[in-house]
């Protein structure tokens, strides 16, 4: 025992020894969080638009005050015609023109059926769905109060409630998937070099002729990075409750001890790659490249994942952060205990107790 | 220029040497464009619904049927009451629940009028706004069918002012068709900045930049030859990339091929620039990686790709603007997309040169002989 102590130890003064790697470790995360609460947002606000008016009228006029008084919507220019739209699009200025026919408010007013046009660049097409629903709904709202009749009858009507995010906040979809991101790829990224630092440079003969055994190389490898991690999860916890206002529903000791298993996978991914590979240089690639993007794109941080094509589903099973995720947006968004939440808790486990066993198989007692 | 040659011939046998590292330079972000592609897609299906029906009137049945076959819905089955209905919401098995109210029938008839009460799961937002619209429009054409049953003279006379989207560009409304250019870019801003950054960083550690060091290599030379393997094997992935965009994902090129590959080129500059800047800066490979990591996730969540740029808050933008992803993807979006032409995107086209200039005048001037 003695012997594991004095290996953590040693571990402890590299990490503490090289205080730029410190600093980036505990800045990182930090300044991450906080831009990403802040910055990601999917709220429409301002988007820059022009206007093709060919009819000049009374109703063309209210029609454009309503979008842009909404606040969705800003008037960058006027146009003539409809190649103005396309030199407009081509350069990226707007994003939207709407669009009146010469003769609309004859149509309008005489019974015709009179048409607006919303011209979006679909090249960003996920702006150009959302734009052209706000405008869709001010536009009909305006020509329901020029036709004041009276209701017509039967009508049913749809209360909704927005349960668990009521100012249906981008946050809380971010701050968690940024939180599962940060910590997983610091902490495995940290943990990937330690072994193969060793190797490259030689120590690692050391290591193995010391009567330290391989199970006691590998769990004094994790617990200072354990230790630093954890500290790093708690601080982000803080940051998400405090200053991005998650709320904090559920219990903090069940977050706590789960950011605690995730952390503890995420250290085991590292160690895997570690023992795997034989430079820093191949394992830092490893980490990062194949680990962010897929975290990226096949955790529920941004895509939802019931729209993927069924093999992505399954692939998306395989990805850790997308358990971390739904854990913590349960625990703090919902309020769910373990009870609700077991399954994701043991797949996390499964996974860590999986690699930490793949390593200790690598870990051979012999350098090749 | 035979200094150059000999840097950039030991730089190449280092890299070819490695057939680990090679094999994931070229496979990973490959394997990684054509999986992402498919995976990108904000649309909202699958939606799951369960239903509280307390009326159970004939009425009520009728509305239950239309949710049953729709397309953007899979119906879980019928709950009790409310409580259970949270129960689902929580454990997440549900999206949304219609609470049918008693007396829905009863109120339809004799009010006139009837509410039904729609719960969604509201985490996610936009999809929760997107479920509410959808979930709106099956209720309004049940309105409407209802209305055409009970007063099939009185039919209101039509909408008069009819709304008429037009999707340039896109048409069909693909996803992959905007997110295929995108993702492009940030595997090759990822794989060529962290190989740079680790490059020199690994010569400085394992002590053959000494060697480097005391040779007759001038600077320029010494930057020149570092930075033209990683752009050349960027131009490879690049091709590469395109070609499975242009085949696999049918994204089309409207604009011109050449000036494409003139910006690309840039761009890698750009990358391998700023991982020569980062090496410099750096001590240990850790270091390099962390600087990088930092870097690369910075440009890649506020490159617009995820969330429009111009939605992000003041700030954001500011920091946005020595983002280069954030004008290579607006350049390769606009170029074949839309079939823009220089004139169009030489604003992206100027902050990138500006970018690259800057970066390598800076990894240059950081980059010294002497210890």
């Amino acid at each position: 025992m003695n012997r594991f102590f004095a290996f953590v130890k040693k571990e402890f003064l590299h990490i503490f020894r090289d205080q730029r790697t410190l600093l980036i470790l505990f800045g990182l995360p930090f300044a991450q969080v906080l831009l990403f609460g802040f910055a990601l947002t999917n709220e429409i606000k301002n988007a820059n638009i022009a206007l093709l008016d060919n009819d000049h009228s009374v109703h063309s006029q209210q029609i454009t005050n309503r979008l842009l008084s909404s606040g969705y919507f800003r008037l960058r220019q006027n146009l003539r015609s409809y190649a103005d739209i396309e030199r407009a699009f081509r350069q990226g200025s707007i994003k939207m023109a709407v669009v009146f026919p010469a003769n609309f408010t004859n149509d309008y007013e005489h019974g015709g059926s009179a048409q607006v046009q919303l011209v979006s660049d679909a090249s960003e097409q996920n702006t150009a769905i959302s734009l052209t629903n706000y405008a869709t709904v001010i536009i009909r709202s305006y020509a329901a109060e020029q036709s004041p009749q009276a209701t017509p009858p039967m009508q049913i009507e749809v209360a909704s409630r927005m349960v668990f995010n009521p100012e249906l906040r981008g946050a809380f979809v971010f701050v968690p998937g940024v939180m599962a991101m940060v910590l997983l790829l610091v902490s495995a990224m940290m943990t990937s070099v330690t072994i193969a630092r060793e190797k490259e440079v030689g120590t690692m003969e050391v290591l193995l002729v010391s009567p330290l055994n391989q199970a006691q190389i590998l769990f004094g490898k994790i617990v200072p990075y354990l230790l630093l991690s954890f500290l790093n999860g708690c601080l982000i916890i803080a940051l998400g409750v405090f200053l991005l206002h998650i709320p904090m529903n559920g219990s903090l000791p069940l977050l706590l001890a789960e950011t605690l298993l995730f952390i503890l996978l995420a250290l085991s991914i590292g160690l895997l790659i570690s023992s795997m590979v034989d430079s820093q240089l191949v394992a830092m690639f490893g980490s990062l490249i194949i680990m962010l993007m897929p975290t990226i794109f096949l955790s529920v941080f941004i895509f939802p994942i019931e729209s993927m094509p069924r093999p992505l589903q399954v692939v998306s099973n395989i990805i850790p952060a997308k358990y971390f995720i739904n854990i913590v947006k349960g625990i703090m968004i919902k309020g769910a205990g373990l009870g609700g939440l077991w399954r994701d808790t043991a797949v996390l486990a499964g996974m860590t107790v999986l690699f930490i066993g793949l390593t200790l198989r690598n870990l051979k007692p012999r350098l090749s | 220029m035979k200094r150059i040659g000999f840097l950039i011939e030991k730089e190449f046998k280092q890299i070819f040497r490695n057939a680990v590292l090679l094999r994931m330079m070229i496979a990973a972000p490959v394997l990684q464009l054509i999986l992402l592609s498919y995976a990108a897609n904000f649309e909202v299906k699958n939606l799951t619904i369960a239903l509280v029906d307390q009326d159970h009137s004939p009425f009520s049945q009728r509305l239950a049927v239309k949710f049953r076959y729709i397309d953007n819905f899979r119906f879980l089955g019928y709950l009790p009451a409310e409580k259970q209905a949270r129960r689902q919401l929580l454990n997440g098995t549900a999206d949304l629940v219609l609470v049918i109210p008693p007396h829905f029938e009863r109120d339809l008839y004799r009010d006139n009028g009837a509410s039904v009460q729609l719960l969604i799961n509201a985490i996610d937002g936009s999809k929760a706004g997107i479920a509410a619209s959808y979930a709106g429009t099956i209720i309004r054409d049940f309105n409407s069918d209802v209305l055409i049953e009970n007063f099939p003279v009185a039919t209101v006379s039509g909408q008069r002012l009819a709304v008429v989207p037009q999707y340039w560009y896109n048409p069909k409304l693909e996803y992959r068709t905007f997110m295929v250019p995108g993702v492009l870019f940030e595997l090759m801003i990822l794989v060529g900045a962290l190989i740079a950054a680790l490059n020199i960083v690994r010569e400085k550690e394992i002590g053959t930049m000494e060697q480097l060091n005391v040779t007759p290599i001038k600077k320029y030379q010494f930057i020149i030859g570092k930075l033209t393997p990683f752009v050349l094997i960027g131009l490879v992935q690049f091709t590469i990339g395109l070609t499975v965009a242009v085949f696999l994902f049918k994204t089309p090129v409207e604009g011109s091929l050449g000036l494409l590959y003139g910006v690309a080129f840039l761009f890698l500059l750009l990358c391998v620039g700023l991982g020569l800047l980062i090496s410099a800066i750096s001590e240990t490979q850790q270091q390099a990686m962390f600087a990088a990591f930092f870097f690369l996730v910075l440009f890649i969540l506020l490159s617009g790709l995820f969330s429009s740029t111009d939605d992000m808050p003041r700030w954001a933008q500011v920091v946005n603007t020595i983002n280069p992803l954030k004008y290579i993807i607006e350049v390769g979006r606009n170029v074949m997309l839309k079939g823009s032409t220089f004139a169009d995107v030489q604003p992206q086209f100027l902050a990138l040169l500006g970018l690259t200039v800057g970066v390598i005048s800076l990894a240059a001037w950081r980059y010294r002989k002497t210890v």
